[in-house]
């Protein structure tokens, strides 16, 4: 599934085992950073082929976030 | 901010670990890799995160003196493939070329070129790019650069965020040039 495909670069991406990357996973943490953002940006582009604003990906503050806002724009590019 | 005949315009700088590159070794960072570095960037770095490190660290500088965010063609930001950077093959001599939307915003501030300067030790690399709409000095403000990060370079922290160095640095290349 693409949200695995996705959990899995997240992981190596934030640097942790992708078993804690649960929807209550808090992204404010150190290396929630510039390079993080580019990393989950472009790995979203690879996985789901959109693109999700810095901005509101920036906001997320949660994994669960961050799907949900991924969702949005792979369902909204799938209309 | 006037130094002599030359007018500074804009500085920027960015610190990484190299250490946290290291995730581009591994499949989550392809996606990274392709499309933050471009085809020659990759031909010339490879996989050695050293110069890697740097070269994403350039392109952060040189994004915050054009007053952008560092994207990946979102609109309103400076795409990382509109900030091209160079070097020797030994990571001498970086230089930047800005093309598309990067070079627009530059043209915009009134910049007639970037200079970068970079530098690495202990586990860190450090940019600080210099956009100027001066001329013919290029190779004295290039070298107060490099001589600027070079003195600061050991008071680099994982802390000092550009705000805090922007200051600084400013400070000193005004002395380094005087």
């Amino acid at each position: 599934m693409e949200s695995e495909a996705f959990l899995s670069k997240l992981a190596d991406i934030l640097e942790v085992d992708q078993g804690e990357l649960n929807d209550t996973f808090s992204l404010e943490r150190e290396n929630w950073d510039s390079v993080a953002h580019l990393g989950v940006i472009a790995a979203i582009d690879e996985v789901y082929g959109v693109t999700v604003p810095t901005n509101e990906m920036r906001q997320c503050q949660s994994v669960g976030a961050l799907l949900e806002l991924v969702g949005r724009y792979a369902q909204a590019d799938d209309v | 901010m006037e130094i002599g005949t030359q007018s500074m315009i804009s500085l920027g700088v960015d610190l990484e670990h190299i250490e946290r590159f290291s995730f581009l070794r591994r499949p989550g960072g392809r996606a990274f890799y392709e499309r933050v570095y471009s085809p020659t960037e990759r031909g010339l770095f490879g996989q050695d995160l050293t110069g890697l490190t740097l070269c994403f660290t350039a392109k952060e500088a040189v994004a915050k003196v054009l007053r952008s965010g560092l994207a990946l063609g979102e609109p309103g930001y400076a795409a990382c493939a509109e900030i091209q950077i160079q070097s020797g093959r030994d990571l001498s001599q970086p230089r930047v070329i800005l093309v598309g939307r990067a070079r627009v915003l530059a043209q915009a501030q009134g910049f007639s070129c970037v200079l970068l300067a970079w530098t690495h030790d202990g586990g860190l690399a450090c940019s600080l790019a210099l956009g100027t709409d001066g001329t013919g000095e290029e190779t004295t403000l290039r070298d107060a650069l490099s001589a600027l990060l070079w003195n600061v370079s050991g008071k680099l922290k994982r802390s000092a965020l550009s705000a805090e160095l922007d200051v600084e640095a400013s400070e000193e290349l005004c002395r380094a040039m005087i």
